[in-house]
Formats: C-alpha cells, sequence, structure tokens
C-alpha cells in the first residue's frame, strides 16, 4: 500500500516540472518567433513564465528529495562503519527537517498572506507561492520516513525494493 | 567573528552530509533563531522564490536540453566523426579528436556534465574500439569537457551574471579566447604524451572524409551560429537563444536525422530537469544565506582583512584563488560560484579586477574543481562510464591538469586574455 503511494507520488512529482518545462519551452519559442515575425505581442507572457519555473523549480525540488539526489558530500557517512553512520544520518535527517519544518511554516505564511492579483491576468500571486509550502511538505513527509525508520530500524517498502 | 561562525557552520553542514541547499539554508536560518530573531525567517520563503524565478537563470535548463537532445539525437556523433577527420591523423590521434569534438560540442551545450555524459561515452567507445589505454581515454574525457562551461554558451557564466548583474554577452565573449586555449593545451599535453607512448599516428588527412562528414555534422555545426548570432545580433536574449538552440537540436533530431521520436521527450526532460533543479534548488536556498551575508556584513569584513593582510593585488588573487581551488575540491561547481561570487566580487572589485576577468576566473577554478578528488562531478561521471576507480582516473589527469592551471594563469596574469574579446566587440 505505501509502495504504491510512493510510486504514484514519485511519478506526479515527476510529471508536474516535465510538464511545465515543456509548457515553458514551447511559450518561451512561440514568443521569439512572434516578437521576430512582428506577429503578436503576449503581455502576459513573464507572469506565466515565472509561475512555471516556481512550480518547475519547488516542485522537482522535492521529486530530487524524494530520489536523494540533491548535491550532498556523503564521503563522510559511507567511509564510518555501520552504527557511527547511521547516528551521523539520523543527526542530518534531524537538521534537514529543522530547515523543511521553516520552510513549510513560513511558505504557508506567505501564501496565505499573499492577497496582490498579477496586473494583466489577474492571477492570485499566492497560486505561485503555494509551491514552496508544498514542496517544503512533501520532503517532510519523505524525511520524518526517513527519521522513523532510522530510529526503528523499519526498511521502508522503496528501499526494501532497492 | 561572526563571519567565521556563519562560514564555520556552513561547511561543518556540508562536511557532515547535509545537501548543499540545505546546509545553506539551515545556516541562515540556525543564525537567527540562535539570536531569537524569528521575524526574520519570514523571508525565508521570499527569498527562495526571488532567487529562483530570474529570467536569466531560466536559461539553464535550456542550455542543457540542448546538450541533452544532441546527445540522444545523433548529434554528438557526426560531431565526433567530423573532428577525428579533421586532426585524426595527428599523434594521438582520438585524443586530439576528443578534445576538438569537445571544443565543437561546448559550443552547444554549457554544462560540463553533459558532455562527459554524452559526448564522453561516444569518444570512450571509439577510443577502447581502436585500443587505446582506457586510463589515457578517460582521462583526456574528463579533462576536454571542462572545455564546455568556458567557452560560450555557459551555464556557470548565467549564473555569475544573474549573482553580480555583469553582462552575460560580455561573459560569453570572454569566454572564447580562454575555451580555445584550454583546448590548445590539452592537445599539446595529449601530443606529449602520445610521443612519450610511441601512440600510433595516422599518416594522411583524408580530404574526402573531412568533406563527407563536414557535410554530415554541417546542420549540427550551425547550432553554435545560431546562439552566438542570436544573442550578439541582439535578436534573442541569452535565456530565448538556449530555447532556439534546443529547438534546432531538436528539430535535427526528430526530423532530419530521426533518431528521436516523442516518446523520448518526457526521458529527455527530466534528464534535464535532474541537472537543473540540482543546481536551482542551491540558488534558492543560497537566496537567504546571501542575504545573512549581506545582513551582517560579512562581504564588508572579508574585504577589509584580505586587504589588511596584504595591500598586494597579486597576494589576493593568490589567496581567493587558492580558495577557490580548495572548495572546488569539496564542493561542486556551481555552489562554490553561488558561495563564494557574493563574497569575492566586493574583493575583486576593491582591488581593481576587472569583473568579466573575475567571472572567468571563477569559473575556471570552478571546472578545475570537477576533476578533483574528493568530489568531482566529471571525475565521477567519467569514473562510472570508463569503469575506472576514481583513484585511477584522478593520477591520470594529472598532466591535463597541469595545462589547465597554465591557461589559468594565464588568464589571471593577463586580463586581455579575457577581456579582449568582449571589448573589441561591445566596448568597455
Amino acid at each position: 500500500m505505501l509502495a504504491t503511494i510512493d510510486r504514484i507520488a514519485g511519478f506526479i512529482l515527476r510529471a508536474i516540472p516535465v510538464c511545465c518545462l515543456a509548457a515553458l519551452f514551447l511559450l518561451l519559442l512561440t514568443n521569439v518567433i512572434a516578437r521576430t515575425f512582428q506577429l503578436a505581442g503576449f503581455s502576459w507572457f513573464d507572469e506565466i513564465v515565472q509561475g512555471l519555473f516556481a512550480w518547475m523549480v519547488f516542485i522537482g525540488a522535492a521529486a530530487l528529495w524524494r530520489e536523494r539526489d540533491h548535491f550532498q558530500v556523503d564521503w563522510l557517512e559511507r567511509s564510518l562503519p555501520a552504527i557511527p553512520a547511521r547516528i551521523l544520518r539520523l543527526v542530518t535527517t534531524l537538521l534537514a527537517i529543522c530547515f523543511l519544518v521553516v520552510m513549510t511554516a513560513y511558505g504557508a505564511d506567505l501564501t496565505r498572506s499573499a492577497k496582490a492579483l498579477t496586473p494583466i491576468l489577474g492571477l492570485p500571486t499566492a497560486l505561485f507561492y503555494i509551491t514552496i509550502p508544498l514542496s517544503g511538505a512533501v520532503m517532510l513527509i519523505y524525511s520524518s520516513a526517513e527519521l522513523l525508520r532510522l530510529l526503528t530500524g523499519f526498511n521502508s517498502s522503496r528501499e526494501t525494493q532497492q | 567573528m561572526t563571519t567565521f561562525l556563519i562560514l564555520a557552520a556552513l561547511v561543518t553542514l556540508i562536511a557532515i552530509g547535509l545537501p548543499v541547499a540545505v546546509s545553506l539554508g539551515l545556516t541562515a536560518v540556525g543564525f537567527y533563531a540562535l539570536q531569537g530573531d524569528f521575524r526574520i525567517l519570514a523571508m525565508v520563503p521570499q527569498r527562495m522564490f526571488s532567487a529562483t524565478t530570474g529570467f536569466t537563470l531560466l536559461a539553464i535548463p535550456f542550455f542543457i536540453l540542448a546538450g541533452n537532445l544532441m546527445n540522444t539525437g545523433g548529434i554528438t556523433e557526426r560531431i565526433f566523426r567530423f573532428a577525428d577527420a579533421c586532426v585524426g591523423h595527428v599523434r594521438g590521434g582520438l585524443g586530439q579528436v576528443n578534445v576538438l569534438a569537445s571544443l565543437f560540442f561546448s559550443g552547444m551545450s554549457g554544462a560540463a556534465v553533459a558532455d562527459a555524459a554524452g559526448l564522453g561515452q561516444v569518444e570512450l567507445k571509439a577510443m577502447a574500439d581502436k585500443g587505446y589505454d582506457p586510463e589515457f581515454s578517460a582521462a583526456i574525457t574528463a579533462a576536454s569537457s571542462t572545455i564546455g562551461p568556458v567557452f560560450p554558451p555557459s551555464i556557470p557564466f548565467v549564473l555569475y551574471s544573474s549573482i553580480t548583474g555583469v553582462s552575460v554577452a560580455k561573459l560569453f565573449l570572454a569566454g572564447v579566447v580562454p575555451g580555445v586555449l584550454m583546448a590548445l593545451a590539452l592537445m599539446a599535453s595529449v601530443w606529449v604524451i602520445a610521443h612519450r607512448r610511441g601512440m600510433p599516428k595516422r599518416h594522411r588527412i583524408d580530404w574526402l572524409e573531412i568533406g563527407r562528414s563536414f557535410l554530415g555534422a554541417a546542420l549540427s555545426l550551425l547550432t553554435p551560429v545560431i546562439i552566438i548570432a542570436g544573442i550578439f545580433g541582439g535578436i534573442v536574449t541569452p535565456t530565448e537563444a538556449g530555447v532556439a538552440a534546443s529547438a534546432y537540436a531538436l528539430i535535427l533530431s526528430m526530423f532530419v536525422y530521426r533518431e528521436i521520436t516523442v516518446r523520448d521527450l518526457p526521458g529527455i526532460l527530466w534528464e534535464t530537469l535532474q541537472h537543473t533543479i540540482r543546481v536551482m534548488f542551491v540558488i534558492a536556498a543560497a537566496g537567504f544565506f546571501g542575504w545573512l551575508l549581506i545582513h551582517q556584513r560579512v562581504p564588508n569584513q572579508l574585504v577589509s582583512s584580505l586587504i589588511g593582510f596584504s595591500d598586494n593585488p597579486v597576494v589576493i588573487m593568490a589567496i581567493v584563488v587558492a580558495i577557490l581551488l580548495v572548495l572546488g575540491m569539496f564542493l561542486e561547481g556551481i555552489a562554490v560560484i553561488v558561495l563564494t561570487v557574493p563574497l569575492f566580487y566586493p574583493v575583486m572589485t576593491q582591488i581593481g579586477v576587472d569583473p568579466v576577468q573575475f567571472g572567468v576566473i571563477m569559473i575556471m577554478c570552478s571546472m578545475v574543481g570537477l576533476l578533483t578528488p574528493p568530489v568531482g562531478m566529471v571525475l565521477f561521471a567519467v569514473s562510472s562510464i570508463a569503469k575506472l576507480s576514481v583513484g585511477r582516473l584522478s593520477k591520470a589527469l594529472l598532466p591535463y591538469l597541469a595545462g589547465l592551471c597554465v591557461v589559468l594563469l594565464a588568464v589571471i596574469a593577463f586580463p586581455a586574455v579575457s577581456t579582449w574579446l568582449p571589448n573589441l566587440l561591445l566596448g568597455n
């Protein structure tokens, strides 16, 4: 059950940034062509680009977090024996959770307090900001699961599959 | 003292294995939390958002996408074949081809890892088929891939520009001469090694093959022309040039060479995003960390300490370069740039170093870092493709690192190496 939810989450977390990148590509290309041949000007262009870029980066960050694929220096953990390495992992997971709590909580505050609308399309700016607490929450869930696994010695289904 | 504590906390967090982005964010969050100043933490999401959504940074995914499309779309092989026809007859044959192909490839993509992982596979296979020593092949493949981010277009230059406000067009032009010098230095190293080991060489140039392979690669070789002419002709911004290069690579791969289909696109886009988001999440977290540095006047303190230590610009430059090279051994190149540009940029302007020249020095130092253990992205990528231990590959890389360091010294000692071309074409 958990493995299925994790697989679906992984698919969605990858699909959103892939769709954003494809949309950005088409939008920017259309804009260049339209401007070069003086066909049309898109005044709403910047607003959509900024929104797509934010969703692509922050949801993509959550996808890479799930896959433990962010830049990190892991030679200390790899050079330690099993138990100290596990303790070190516990410490780094706890520290990561501290940052993610701040990112998620203050990100949610920012989203709640953002009442402004974008000047041309009239989109709520909260629609752009919400990607930060959303991404933070997903990363928090995965880090909490990792913490639980380290504390209980329980192997998550994803790790078992790997 | 504050400066030392902030930097020590950051280095410790990175060293214990926390992701670089989280280390940056947590250092800043921890600093304010320990002071009980929780109101400032409301700026964390704001700074993260504004740091990542700048239009210039959008160039990053598209220059990576162009490289990935070329790798999967058959463009890379055609470039390699043309390079082989041009310089395959020189002693060290495919070693020379390896460097020239990387120079051509770097005119289309802006990421060293895209070169090492994509073109590198083609190069290593061709060299293995011809019986080249695996260490020699892997070392020159790794070394030559660092030309990519120096020769335009370049992702690190886009990043440097977004932090400092220096023109991307100027930086791109500033990378041309050092990029070509890097290629020449590596070709000279290959020639010396090939002579010492008595490697065979082809006796004559096959002009027919040059013509044939040029025709095959001509459309691919037009990509840098599109990028350069587009940017410097004022038709497109660097971001749009990345989009145009990706669109051109897509058309070639799908409709001309017919090597990829629509089904391959999600995989190519995801691979592009992996590289992009690793970089962008570091930039996001560095948004708040950078604010902490400025709020605590860390760059100012660093300027006064360095100038207090010595007022000789050469000594200060030597210290900065030494710090960059050492950091490059432990951190990924992009992280080095994000972390150190806000610190060292004011120092450099204070001692009268041209911001464009410092950009090239900065990027070249981070490229050397990509090749040095214990943390070198290109070193790891090539060692995994070539199935060679990092230790053996590092040793084989030494002569090429020496060549690259000579070019780095030339860029430091003679500002004109990097500033002559941008000043000539774009003015001071």
